[in-house]
């Protein structure tokens, strides 16, 4: 069973757009996700310009990836050293630490993500 | 959909996890010591060493590796994983399981051994290289290398005794007319004469020492020695024109040799004749990897040697070892080679140092190394930033720190140093000089000529001044800045409107990230957003001085610059330079990381950091493991090594 932040399983971070490194809806991980898109997080118009800037341009869809082009209020799973990097540069997006995979700890500061959790526990 | 990395290139994890898989499925590895110890290895190639020196190994080395700590300079809670595995093997603990390890190629002890006709029985490769099969790793000495890393240098080796050897035949040139300077003419008289004893020449210089007029006055002397060889109707030698080559590591080091080149053809034309500024105007300089025609695999499309006479590669500290090795390869042993650089500048972000080797290793006095060392290009009203640039090669920690206390108050000289523990508490102070450069450059008369949709006149402002960060990541990091300045610059855009959320911003400067047959564009090349309201469109220069006016949305391979990495600054330069020292306790903190950054200010650096990041990167030089200056002092003749 895939554990969350919060120590429970890793609950479904979007299925519309179907997010995950296996498209399943959940931000696992595996072998092959070498990027480790571990961070379930709710896009901001802010973090996708500033992803553009970065040369990650994360807005148009990319169909031969099966990447439909995010617009702000989508949830998705990105890459754990992409979220802390736009979190070090101030511009990082809320999280879900319910859908957010525990691997995430290897590359974010875990004070960082809970600092930007729409589900912080009390 | 991958993005800009650090200056630490590939993802050294899937390469450890890589390598230790072959190690165990296909040899059968289990001893966790050669296991941590090929993990390691990888490791310090991600780092650009070309192997991982046993007799080094320690704890602190080890820390230097990490990669994520390399890359995002985060030191403490998210890295303390790193190398969990307890204490390290000691070296006799390491060198015994290596040497009973099935995936462990030993070479043999006396590598004279090899030479001559030893190694013409079977596993030899054309090169004369021994083939050391399918094994993944090799151990020589106290060194272990992976297979690629070790054959690529041998390769180097190799091929450079190879050509100290051969003696190609003698190539005549003419007077040195371009340049009366001493250190210049003496320079063009040993690479001319050490192409023929040493089968390489390599003039070592930093900025404004004058190693392009070098390279301009050795060129037009060798054209013309060889037009007069025609006018004479002799054969031999000369019997077809001389065939020259320039190149680059990247396209933008190209692209300015091309640039300069071409700006000295007037004198040329005066001193060496028409004919003579002609055929030189017909140079242009390409990318190393575009001359030897190496294909998106890594490998040269063609086997063929390159026909070529001469040729030169400029910006040489960028030669990463694997490229330096193919290049070598490719050429004949009559082709002369001359490489050019700075050796004291960051080497490539890929393995090795090559041209520090070779110039640690050759001999200058009369031999193939010409050394340049006065600057010619002082533009600045004193000379405290060329002291500090020399401080800090030398260094002299202790002259730096003089040089920058004295000038912590100061604010009209060329050099300023803003003392802090936490620069972003002096933002004001670290962006004032990039908004406003003093001399009618940076970024607000960069928005202004961008709101007019004036690309030329934007990019003209653009390089009045820049922000150099040692990281890309990270809370010192570039990307952190570009945030900073952005959100700053949105108010100063005024009527037209600009917002937060926008990508980009009327005058922000961008990079290319990749080379574009379709527009010309290469990695690195420099350009600014143009345009009023919702449209942006960006304005780039091309290397032959047109201009490249294209849709944001066309150009999807670019990023924000207003700050960048000094990696990624190499071969740039502007008039003022910020710099944001890294902390101390930074592996990118190092002596040739700084100098780099300063000398890329032509009038002014202004440095931000505290005195203990002064020290540490001073006193720091970059050590890159590797055997090639070794193993080059054994390999050529003493009349071409010092050692």
């Amino acid at each position: 069973m895939a554990h969350n932040l919060l120590g429970t399983e890793l609950a479904t971070c979007s299925t519309a757009p179907m997010t995950g490194f296996y498209r399943d809806g959940c931000c696992s991980t595996g072998g092959d996700d070498t990027g480790v898109h571990v961070v379930c997080a709710q896009v901001t118009a802010e973090f996708l310009a500033f992803s553009v800037r970065e040369g990650n341009d994360l807005s148009s869809p990319r169909p031969e990836y099966g990447f439909p082009g995010l617009v702000p209020g989508d949830r998705w799973c990105l890459c754990a050293s992409r979220w802390q990097d736009a979190y070090d540069a101030g511009v990082a997006p809320p999280v879900v630490l319910a859908a957010t995979h525990a691997r995430a700890l290897d590359w974010c500061d875990r004070d960082a993500l809970f600092a930007m959790a729409l589900d912080a526990p009390e | 959909m991958s993005a800009t990395g650090g200056p630490i290139v590939g993802d050294a994890r899937a390469g450890e996890r890589h390598v230790v898989e072959l190690l165990a499925r296909r040899f059968g590895v289990d001893d966790p010591v050669v296991l941590r110890l090929a993990r390691l290895t990888v490791r310090a190639a991600a780092a650009g060493h070309s192997c991982l020196d046993l007799a080094l190994l320690d704890a602190e080395l080890v820390a230097s590796l990490d990669a994520r700590r390399l890359a995002r300079d985060v030191v403490g809670a998210r890295d303390d994983r790193a190398d969990d595995d307890g204490p390290l093997p000691g070296l006799e603990v390491a060198l015994t399981a290596l040497r009973e390890c099935a995936a462990v190629h030993v070479v043999a002890a006396l590598p004279e051994e090899a030479d001559g006709d030893g190694d013409a029985d079977g596993g030899v490769d054309g090169d004369g290289i021994r083939i050391v099969g399918p094994r993944p790793l090799v151990l020589d000495g106290t060194r272990l290398s992976t297979q690629r890393e070790h054959a690529a240098e041998q390769r180097l080796i190799r091929a450079l005794a190879r050509r100290a050897a051969a003696a190609p035949e003698p190539m005549p040139a003419g007077p040195t007319r371009l340049t009366d300077d001493p250190d210049q003419v003496a320079a063009v008289a040993a690479l001319a004469d050490a192409g023929v004893r040493a089968g390489i020449g390599v003039l070592a210089g930093g900025p404004g020492t004058g190693k392009t007029t070098t390279i301009a006055a050795l060129l037009a002397a060798r054209l013309e020695a060889d037009l007069a060889a025609h006018a004479d109707g002799g054969a031999g030698p000369g019997a077809r024109p001389l065939r020259i080559a320039l190149a680059a590591p990247t396209g933008k080091a190209a692209a300015r040799l091309t640039e300069s080149l071409r700006a000295a053809l007037p004198r040329i034309a005066q001193v060496h004749g028409e004919t003579v500024a002609r055929q030189l105007g017909l140079l242009e300089a390409t990318t190393v990897h575009r001359l030897l025609g190496i294909g998106r695999g890594g490998t040269r499309r063609d086997d063929a040697s390159l026909p070529h006479d001469l040729v030169v590669i400029d910006e040489a500290s960028m030669l990463a070892l694997p490229l330096a090795a193919t290049l070598l390869g490719a050429l004949d042993d009559r082709t002369q080679l001359v490489l050019v650089g700075d050796p004291d500048q960051l080497e490539s972000v890929e393995t090795g140092s090559v041209l520090r080797a070779l110039v640690d290793t050759l001999t200058a006095d009369g031999g193939p190394l010409a050394r340049l060392t006065r600057n010619h290009r002082l533009d600045t009203t004193d000379a405290a930033a060329d002291e500090l640039a020399r401080a800090v090669r030398d260094g002299d920690v202790d002259g730096a720190l003089r040089l920058a206390r004295d000038a912590a108050g100061g604010d009209g000289g060329s050099l300023r140093f803003i003392a802090t523990d936490d620069p972003l508490r002096h933002a004001a102070a670290v962006v004032a000089p990039l908004l406003d450069d003093g001399e009618g450059g940076g970024l607000l008369a960069a928005i202004a000529a961008a709101q007019e949709g004036d690309g030329a006149a934007a990019l003209t402002a653009l390089a009045g001044a820049r922000l150099l960060c040692a990281h890309r990541h990270g809370p010192h990091g570039a990307s952190m800045w570009v945030e900073r300045l952005r959100a700053q610059l949105v108010a100063h855009v005024g009527a037209g409107g600009a917002s937060p959320g926008d990508v980009w911003l009327p005058g922000e400067p961008v990079m290319a990230l990749a080379n574009d047959e379709r527009t010309g564009l290469v990695n690195g090349d420099t350009g600014v957003v143009v345009g009023r309201g919702g449209a942006r469109r960006l304005v780039f220069e091309r290397r032959d001085g047109t201009l490249l006016e294209r849709p944001a949305e066309a150009l999807p391979d670019v990023v924000s610059a207003y700050a960048v990495t000094v990696h990624k600054s190499q071969g740039s330069e502007y008039g003022t330079v910020v710099v944001v020292l890294p902390p101390a306790t930074s592996p990118l903190a190092t002596r040739e990381l700084l100098y780099t950054a300063i000398t890329r200010a032509r009038r002014r650096v202004v440095l931000v950091g505290d005195e203990a990041a002064l020290r540490a990167a001073v006193g720091r030089p970059s050590v890159r493991m590797g055997g090639l200056a070794e193993g080059l002092a054994r390999a050529l003749p003493a009349s071409s090594a010092s050692g």
